[in-house]
């Protein structure tokens, strides 16, 4: 056990009540949901009488929150497993295949990381007019499956280039062809980094807003974004409602961050130290 | 390498795995971002014909648009706000936070915790704590005995800007508070303990560390802070009312992108100046890459 001075008792305190005070609106959030609008109003500090989550349900129902957990879950899904498997099979051919324009398709992909999705977005929504996908869930899913591949590609790429070359050599000389090396071989040595560009897709499409907005006119299809923003314009004078939906669709996000926040924390950073 | 499967297999199948992946992202995003420049010659209302107009949106935008100028600063002053807000705050608090201390790994986790949540849900929570009368910032300043400083934070042109600046903050410093806290793990303890038994004072050891060695960081980090500013759009939108506030002061260049195109039916216009965001962020990134990686070499 080391030995503590004065001053990193300062410093631990310090940072205490620096993550106390930041943590303090959602804190409020979730207690003013529980307050009758006039408490809210005449006393905003007050705790709530006594905490139940009936307002949350109220709000859930008033919001149809269900609808959208719903299509976001979908939508979501689908995006993640679209992203999975299209950027492990890129990224194997990337990193353990010699072949003729591998830096250049390799840039290209990198290239999609600082394009700003405001770049492409006007002409993308005249396309999935034309192809008359607007309004369905195909219409997020390719989009967004698009918009997550570069940086998965990325960070698989990055991490199969550290793999020793004497595994493909093993698998070919065992009979597996390139295919059953990456089934067989690669993929189950890579569940680390596909587990981090999984949870990475996850949040980023469940969280999407532009095309989200842009994309869907039909209030049942809209995702659960989409669909809080609304709820919100409606509910202008409701704060009570309003703390209970924004509460009920923050705490699955604050489960997934306490049960994953190794890898959370490890992919929203992993695309910042590669510069 | 087996030769069984035939020469000709081996020489196609690369492309074949990355067939799937290169065809969503070049139909979803290069090909439409290409289109980009091309409706931007053209006076485009979102249906019927489209028409030549050569390079007058174009003088338009740069001539023109008063609220486009205004949007452009607004980024300017959003991307110099987040500089303090997120970057050199993040690096306060991994200064302090990368000592072994006790609890610490706990806040550091605590304090990367918004970047989980969704801009929505961040920029509708926010508008809350800024509200004029429910609004915990100026009750704090109420009961402070401060009520002269109360205001509507997000409906008046002077503080609409650092107040999403702010809320950026609380969202981002977590980010770069991580960037940077590896980094300082990065630095051999070899090296910092040498500086110690040179006597150095431990805040002269602070200062080579921030300046030498987090540089690289650094650099990144305001990078990063440039390209967000032009990229941020959800925050903007949700926190000053669909991104205008007062005369447009919350106005950036992504939400007046969208309303021209989406909300006046502007498609043209609304892609010409999508491109000129863009050739400006490409352009100003790249030489800022070179001037950087110049001034490195001179060391």
């Amino acid at each position: 056990m080391q030995r503590l001075r004065l001053v990193d008792y300062v410093l631990i305190l310090a940072m205490l009540l620096l993550c106390l005070i930041m943590a303090f609106p959602m804190v409020w959030m979730v207690y003013s949901a529980m307050k009758p609008n006039r408490l809210i109003f005449t006393k905003p500090w007050a705790l709530p009488e006594h905490f139940t989550v009936e307002p949350l349900l109220k709000a859930w129902q008033a919001g149809k929150l269900g609808g959208y957990f719903k299509n976001s879950i979908i939508v979501t899904t689908s995006t993640v497993m679209g992203i999975l498997i299209l950027s492990s099979l890129a990224a194997f051919a990337l990193a353990r295949l010699r072949f003729q324009g591998r830096n250049l398709l390799f840039g290209v992909f990198l290239a999609g990381l600082i394009i700003p999705a405001q770049t492409y977005v006007i002409p993308l929504f005249v396309l999935l007019r034309r192809l008359s996908l607007i309004d369905t869930y195909i219409g997020l899913i390719l989009p967004y499956t698009a918009l997550g591949l570069p940086m998965a590609i990325f960070i698989l790429q990055a991490f199969l280039s550290t793999l020793p070359t004497e595994l493909d050599d093993a698998a070919a000389i065992d009979g597996c062809g390139l295919l059953g090396t990456f089934l067989l071989v690669t993929m189950p040595i890579s569940k680390p980094a596909l587990a981090t560009v999984a949870i990475l897709s996850t949040i980023n499409a469940w969280n999407e807003f532009l095309f989200a907005m842009l994309f869907v006119r039909d209030p049942a299809m809209r995702t659960l974004p989409i669909g809080l923003y609304v709820f919100y314009g409606h509910y202008d004078i409701d704060y009570q409602m309003l703390f209970g939906g924004l509460t009920v669709a923050t705490i699955p996000l604050l489960l997934f961050y306490v049960f994953f926040h190794r890898f959370i924390i490890e992919g929203l950073t992993a695309g910042a130290l590669k510069g | 390498m087996s030769h069984h499967k035939g020469k000709w297999t081996r020489r196609i199948a690369p492309y074949l795995f990355l067939a799937p992946a290169l065809v969503i992202f070049i139909v979803f995003v290069l090909y439409p971002a290409f289109e980009t420049f091309r409706y931007s010659l053209y006076d485009w209302r979102g249906f019927g014909p489209m028409e030549w107009s050569g390079f007058a949106n174009y003088e338009r935008a740069l001539f023109n648009d008063a609220v486009f100028k205004q949007a452009f600063k607004n980024n300017v002053l959003y991307f110099l706000g987040t500089i303090v807000s997120e970057v050199l705050f993040g690096l306060l608090v991994a200064l302090i936070l990368s000592r072994s201390l006790p609890l610490f790994g706990t806040l550091r986790i605590m304090f990367f915790t918004p970047m989980v949540l969704s801009m929505t849900i961040i920029g509708l929570l926010w508008s809350y704590v800024y509200h004029p009368q429910i609004g915990p910032l100026n009750v704090v300043l109420r009961s402070a005995g401060y009520p002269q400083l109360t205001r509507a934070w997000l409906g008046s042109a002077q503080t609409i800007i650092p107040a999403v600046v702010t809320t950026s903050g609380w969202t981002y410093a977590g980010f770069y508070m991580l960037i940077f806290y590896s980094a300082i793990k990065g630095i051999p303890v070899s090296l910092l303990e040498a500086a110690r038994l040179d006597g150095a004072a431990e805040w002269k050891i602070f200062l080579y560390v921030i300046v030498l060695l987090l540089r690289p960081i650094l650099i990144i980090a305001l990078l990063l802070c440039w390209t967000g500013s032009f990229q941020a759009f959800n925050l903007f939108w949700v926190m000053t009312g669909e991104g205008g506030g007062p005369y447009h002061s919350g106005e950036i260049v992504s939400t007046w992108v969208m309303k021209q195109a989406f909300q006046f039916s502007r498609m043209g216009y609304g892609s010409a100046l999508a491109v000129i965001m863009t050739v400006v962020v490409a352009i100003s990134s790249i030489l800022y890459m070179l001037y950087t990686s110049r001034q490195s070499v001179e060391y």
